[in-house]
């Protein structure tokens, strides 16, 4: 549905209304009235900033439209972000079994040094530090276990 | 006698009135205005007990008792004809000098049923219609998104280690009936994006709104919208999410369900499961919406990526039971009510219900489902102009 903004002296006034809405209060769409592109709040990418939740009403090649002020991250944001998310992922428990892994900086997450199999119905893999490699873990008993990575067994909660 | 009076009190220093100061004239029906005044500088000596505003033409007049400035009201008026109005003060020794004219208004016939819906993000401004001089409006929050799944780190998840994440919350929802508005003046409406955690207004933040559902986090389910304005007729708050289940294995269990937002006609209902695959710890339910809120699905045994997403309401506010969703593509707010296992007896409208969380699925972390949108919806004359009310249909 097509949106229009109005000008007074060629400034605007207000936020875009729909042209079924002017025409029902104005029976036209009034001169004053500049047509108007909306563009939605983008999302940022992994290492881009947005910097307002507000888009800021800006005439683009002669038409109306949002215009959203994000920004890649600086060098020095990038490095903060990735340091969080190695710092969080060896806070975690039985963090050492997970030492080989790295960050991936395309993706700012932490990936294995071999890539999973693709999963096996009714079969659990997972990563094995001891071994550097995925693994396939013992079936687990009927009740209330947890894994434990290092000795590589369930036991009981 | 009364001359002596006047004489006397004139002697002493007292006198009409001065002039009000004109403020704005505004037609509010298709026979009747209202004119508003600044009281004058001087009351002459003596208070003022009434103001009288003046049509021109035609010479029909309204009053106010009162000593202050004010809003007087003039009816009798032809629909149509064009009216400026001035304004005297009266006191005890007689009516003073009129204002300026006023501004010009054409009062006109009340306009056909219609309405104005606003689905898609952004802040717009709607203009009343001529001849619309009462609305009834409902505001429907926006689902909070669903929250991620934990198996190991990864960009769009926060931190932690093989949990499913909690379903977002639901959208509240508020509606006001019979708002004042002037035919030709802008009023703002805002549709929050999803996961923003905005809110969504009509005239202003602070007038009638809703805040959008939460996200949901790790484990934890979002909260659910909380309505409220100082217009607000009647508001319910969106449900919270379920909780995701603790996972003590890469594959344990799915996402928490997202809860329902809520609606006025409809039965409270709970938020989708969460998923469960060899263990008793669950997902909790979320809980339902103060009413109409989506129901709860299930399927999380080992196949449910997601909890199942909340049902919502539909764009008349007219909330019903939702069902959850189901593996693969149960658990997005709203809608995946309609794609879900039933277990209410009708679906869900397409806004305001929480997203679905995630569980972790193939040795990965997987992000929740997106929340609903929300929705404002501007009504006049015909019979939904009311909230809440059993006449579905077009106003």
């Amino acid at each position: 549905m097509n949106l229009y903004i109005e000008t007074e002296n060629g400034v605007i006034k207000n936020h875009p209304a729909f042209e079924d809405n002017l025409i029902q209060a104005f029976g036209s769409v009034p001169e004053h009235w500049k047509p108007f592109t909306r563009v939605e709040r983008p999302t940022p990418g992994i290492y881009q900033v947005l910097e307002s939740d507000t888009a800021v009403y800006t005439k683009v090649n002669d038409v109306w439209t949002d215009v959203w002020s994000l920004r890649e991250m600086t060098a020095e944001e990038k490095t903060a972000k990735q340091q969080a998310v190695i710092t969080a992922f060896n806070e975690r428990k039985y963090a050492s079994n997970w030492s080989a892994w790295t960050l991936d900086e395309a993706t700012c997450s932490m990936v294995p040094p071999i890539p999973r199999p693709e999963p096996v119905e009714g079969k659990l893999v997972m990563w094995c530090g001891a071994d550097n490699n995925w693994k396939e873990a013992p079936a687990r008993p009927e009740g209330e276990y947890k894994f434990d990575f290092i000795a590589w067994a369930w036991v009981a909660l | 006698m009364f001359a002596a009076i006047n004489f006397y009190q004139a002697g002493a220093g007292v006198t009409v009135p001065g002039a009000p100061t004109i403020g704005t004239a505004t037609a509010t029906t298709s026979t009747a205005a209202t004119v508003t005044y600044t009281a004058p500088a001087s009351n002459g000596g003596s208070t003022i007990t009434l103001y009288t505003a003046t049509s021109s033409p035609g010479g029909i007049t309204g009053t106010l008792a009162t000593a202050g400035s004010g809003t007087i009201t003039v009816s009798g008026l032809t629909s149509g004809t064009s009216y400026t109005f001035t304004v005297k003060a009266t006191n005890a020794i007689g009516q003073g000098a009129a204002s300026a004219a006023s501004n010009s208004i054409t009062p006109v016939a009340p306009a056909a049923p219609g309405s104005q819906s606003y689905t898609s993000a952004g802040t717009y401004s709607w203009v009343a219609p001529a001849g619309v001089f009462k609305v009834s409006t409902v505001v429907v929050g926006t689902g909070g998104n669903g929250g991620a799944s934990l198996y190991y780190l990864s960009n769009c998840c926060t931190v932690g280690n093989y949990y499913s994440g909690g379903g977002g919350g639901g959208g509240g929802l508020a509606y006001t009936n019979n708002y004042s508005v002037s035919p030709g003046t802008s009023y703002t409406v805002q549709v929050s994006a999803v996961g923003s955690g905005g809110a969504n207004y009509f005239v202003s933040s602070g007038t009638l709104y809703v805040l959008g559902g939460t996200d949901g986090g790790t484990v934890t389910g979002g909260n659910g919208g909380i309505p409220g304005g100082t217009i607000m007729t009647a508001g319910y708050s969106g449900g919270a999410g379920g909780s995701g289940g603790y996972a003590v294995c890469s594959n344990s269990y799915g996402g928490g369900g997202g809860a329902g937002a809520a609606g006025y006609s409809g039965v409270g209902g709970a938020g989708g499961n969460g998923g469960l695959y060899q263990s008793p710890r669950n997902g909790s339910n979320g809980s339902g919406g103060s009413a109409g809120g989506g129901a709860s699905g299930f399927d999380g045994f080992g196949n449910s990526q997601y909890g199942a997403g909340g049902g919502g309401v539909d764009i008349l506010g007219q909330g019903s039971n939702g069902s959850g969703g189901t593996y693969p593509n149960g658990g997005t707010g709203g809608s995946g009510g309609a794609s879900g296992v039933a277990v209410a007896t009708s679906t869900g409208g397409l806004y305001g219900g929480g997203g679905g969380g995630a569980k972790p699925q193939g040795g990965t972390s997987v992000c929740g489902k997106a929340g609903a949108l929300g929705a404002v919806r501007i009504v006049w004359q015909g019979c939904s102009r009311s909230f809440p009310s059993t006449c579905v249909g077009s106003p």
